[in-house]
């Protein structure tokens, strides 16, 4: 992964993956959000 | 002068937001440093969002770009990690912390643990990695102030101009000063972030790509990590070790409590990580400020964002970068300076004189803001590091409260006060050795595979820590009969009634 090529979206290829994670981390926490019991309770809790 | 003028109203319009905000509270410490518990999202994410968005951001990960390349990415990286965890992490402190009104960070080892004095010394630990924190904004503000307006006030001046009126409205206001100058602070950064990222390589170089391969073309090698020295394993401790510490910043653990529910944190735990990728805008303008204003050397590297700045912007633009240059110096140092004041007031005062009034305690943190403004800057003025530097040594130190932390939670409580306080000391006293004598893994054992030779140095302190928490934990357990169980309500009981 540490490398300079393929260039994606004009980043690097290591930033690109990088950049990559943090948005898939960032699914990952709605998709949680929306599974976690703790959240199912009505919104005046 | 122009750019003067413009900072200068950018100063006069946060110290105003920052004393309305007082209007019509009565200031206890609760009201003072926690906001009566009352902010929602959109404040919290401010609050905690707006401690990445410091000058360190703005300076210091264009400056890293600059000097160092590809290692700059970190940045980027730690504190999505650290969103990760304060899912999980941030409901169950909120939950104990509101169930016993506490105010600092301290305060949850003392109730944790039932010790005063292990909560005072995380309250010292917690002053002492702030200081380095506070005087890198500190240094931050001087080159923001100076370099854009051309030299005509000196550094020191500016510093001194801003730490004066960091102090006014942190003493007056507290949090809630802070809360709203946040939200200036945010749109004025994301606004200048924006337009100078993606501006500079356009103008410079015709588009982002054409950038990176002309810088690729210029230093080899940059824009990948290394293979020694900050190679992969260095980022991936030093990524680790800062999303650790993250949320153990005494300023960031105590604004979390500011939070109205819970579920504030889950909610903003979707949303900081992309908030982050602003980030990446940075240092974009860093890659550029490589090529078109070469030759800043060492702590220099700092100063490359506004150099590019004023090398390509007309003055009121210039003024624009500073003015919100000198609100991520404001924020976050008036945050700092609030939870250091409340937490020797609160932690260490009270310890040493326990009859003491709440008014006396409120009062004495009130005097202490600007008693530790003065420290700061005397070490702002006799320092010389350059500010990623800085933070990496506060990170190192903060995140020794993690262990205890995260033993704290377990419903199992296994780790003693004193398996506690030895660890977080053992960790503290290896960080300041290996900061002060500048060893790294590698001196220390050279027969080591380069991987572990380029460890973060903060990684054996945290591993030392443990594994003396644990040690110690097990010697008082079995020596000493463990003290009543402590009243607490177990977390998951609460969680259901919601």
């Amino acid at each position: 992964v540490n490398r300079v090529t393929p260039y994606v979206l004009g980043m690097p290829f290591i930033l690109f993956w990088l950049v990559l994670w943090v948005v898939l981390i960032s699914v990952t926490m709605a998709v949680i959000y929306r599974l976690d019991p703790a959240n199912r309770e009505e919104s005046t809790s | 002068v122009i750019a003067l003028a413009v900072i200068g109203l950018f100063l006069a319009a946060s110290l105003l937001l920052g004393l309305r905000a007082r209007r019509g509270r009565d200031m206890d410490l609760e009201q003072w440093s926690v906001g009566g518990r009352g902010f929602g999202t959109i404040f919290v994410f401010l609050l905690l969002a707006g401690e990445i968005y410091t000058t360190f951001t703005f300076l210091g990960a264009s400056g890293w770009a600059y000097g160092k390349g590809a290692p700059a990415y970190y940045i980027l990286c730690y504190a999505s990690l650290a969103y990760v965890l304060s899912y999980w992490l941030l409901p169950a402190v909120w939950r104990y912390a509101k169930q016993h009104r506490l105010i600092s960070q301290s305060d949850f080892f003392v109730a944790k643990f039932e010790s005063p004095l292990l909560g005072a010394l995380v309250a010292l630990v917690g002053v002492i990695a702030m200081v380095p924190y506070l005087v890198l904004q500190l240094k931050g503000l001087g080159i923001i102030v100076s370099v854009s307006s051309d030299g005509m006030i000196p550094s020191h001046w500016a510093i001194v101009i801003g730490t004066v009126a960091l102090t006014v409205y942190v003493t007056i206001s507290g949090i809630h000063g802070s809360a709203w100058t946040a939200v200036m602070k945010d749109v004025a950064i994301l606004a200048v972030v924006l337009i100078l990222g993606i501006y500079l390589p356009i103008h410079y170089f015709g588009g982002f790509e054409d950038m990176f391969q002309a810088v690729d073309k210029a230093h080899p090698d940059f824009i990948t990590l290394p293979t020694s020295g900050m190679s992969t394993s260095w980022f991936s401790s030093t990524v680790l070790l800062s999303a650790l510490g993250f949320y153990m910043w005494p300023h960031t653990f105590s604004a979390s409590y500011s939070a109205q529910n819970e579920r504030v944190f889950r909610r903003n735990a979707i949303f900081m990580p992309l908030y982050q990728l602003i980030l990446l805008f940075v240092f974009f303008a860093g890659f550029a400020a490589i090529l078109v204003v070469p030759g800043l050397k060492g702590a220099d590297a700092d100063l490359s964002l506004l150099r590019i700045t004023t090398a390509t912007f007309p003055s009121w633009f210039v003024g624009i970068v500073g003015g919100a240059g000198l609100l991520t110096a404001l924020v976050p140092g008036s945050l700092l300076l609030m939870t250091s004041a409340t937490c020797l007031a609160k932690n260490v005062y009270r310890l040493a004189r326990p009859q003491s009034s709440d008014q006396q305690v409120t009062r004495l943190a009130q005097w202490l803001v600007p008693a530790l403004a003065l420290l700061s800057l005397y070490f702002t003025f006799n320092g010389g590091d350059s500010i990623v530097s800085l933070l990496l040594m506060g990170y190192a130190l903060v995140t020794q409260l993690f262990p205890a932390l995260l033993a704290s939670l377990s419903a199992r409580r296994f780790v003693t006060k004193q398996g506690a306080a030895a660890g977080i000391v053992v960790g503290v006293v290896t960080v300041a050795v290996v900061t002060l004598s500048g060893v790294t893994v590698g001196s220390l054992m050279p027969a080591l595979p380069q991987a572990i030779k380029d460890l973060n140095v903060g990684v054996i302190a945290l591993v030392l820590n443990t594994v003396v928490m644990v040690a110690v934990s097990a010697v008082t357990r079995t020596a000493g009969r463990p003290s009543a169980a402590p009243p607490q309500v177990q977390p998951e009981a609460t969680a259901g009634a919601g």
